[in-house]
């Protein structure tokens, strides 16, 4: 077996990250010439960026349980009526489910474990999250709306 | 010398690699500590959606101030902050805010790479960690 063959798409990306900057992500000279490990590399720290968006954000909204009963639970039903917030919980679970498998699978890789086999890793596990991500669409569209949201 | 060693490591994926933070710019504690709070938070996370989402873990409430009492109500997240959930919340503040901040470094570190900038870098999202996490305990602690 050559040894550029068990270099994982990880490692190259990270070595083309730091030669340059977040823009060469999306540099289109490069864009067709990687591999899915590269893009699920550039996908984790874009869905990370924005999990960690939405932390800050939920500290800011959980600060008016501090005002009370009354001022949380209006927060609460003004949130839940906005159909947009409503889907974005579904788009906050999807990428939490996507960031957290394809975490799993960047600990098994650094494991040792399936190193050959990273492509097909990274899709059993997409098939997974698929599963996960129309579960919990389907638990979302059952409870009131208020649940959604908050 | 460092450099054949790394890419020594890169490339002969033989050995188990656990402990050897070659995909880390960070060091080997924080390249461990973002592998084992990713781990963590599966569970603590997992058990958080589960709790607020869907009622899993919640305490039973039957009064509601705007006649509300699903596991959103105000009665019921102070009725979760007084059960064995708290361990759960509390816990999942500091290793939430650890694991995204620590991210967040990776992230800054690749696109600042000269010394300077990353002291700088790793002090500021200390200071804002260390910030997060306090008002996250100030505000558990004045709801329970």
């Amino acid at each position: 077996m050559s040894k550029e063959k068990i270099v994982s798409s990880e490692t190259m990306a990270m070595t083309e990250a730091k030669r340059s900057n977040m823009l060469s992500w999306f540099n289109p000279v490069t864009i067709n010439k990687r591999g899915i490990g590269m893009w699920a590399w550039v996908f984790q720290r874009l869905t990370g960026i924005g999990i960690v968006g939405y932390l800050y954000l939920h500290f800011v909204t959980l600060s008016s349980l501090l005002q009370g009963a009354n001022a949380y639970e209006e927060h609460a039903y003004y949130y839940a009526s906005i159909a947009l917030f409503q889907f974005m919980v579904w788009g906050l679970f999807v990428i939490i489910i996507y960031h957290g498998l394809n975490g799993l699978r960047v600990i098994l890789l650094d494991i040792g474990v399936s190193i050959d086999a990273h492509k097909i890793l990274f899709w059993i596990f997409m098939v997974i999250g698929i599963i996960l991500s129309a579960l919990s669409a389907y638990l979302l569209y059952t409870i009131p709306d208020i649940e959604k949201v908050m | 010398m460092s450099s054949q060693i790394s890419s020594e490591i890169s490339t002969e994926m033989t050995v188990p690699r656990f402990f050897v933070p070659q995909h880390s710019s960070t060091g080997a504690w924080a390249w461990i500590l973002q592998r084992l709070t990713g781990v963590l938070l599966w569970i603590f996370l997992g058990m958080h959606l589960l709790a607020t989402h869907f009622g899993f873990f919640t305490p039973e409430v039957t009064s509601g101030n705007t006649g509300y009492t699903g596991p959103a109500s105000y009665n019921s997240v102070m009725a979760r902050l007084q059960s064995p959930m708290f361990i759960v919340d509390a816990t999942l503040l500091v290793i939430a805010v650890y694991h995204g901040l620590n991210g967040i470094k990776m992230v800054a570190y690749d696109v600042w790479t000269g010394k300077t900038a990353r002291t700088i870098i790793s002090w500021v999202l200390t200071l804002i960690g260390l910030a997060s996490i306090a008002f996250g305990a100030y505000l558990l602690y004045y709801l329970v």
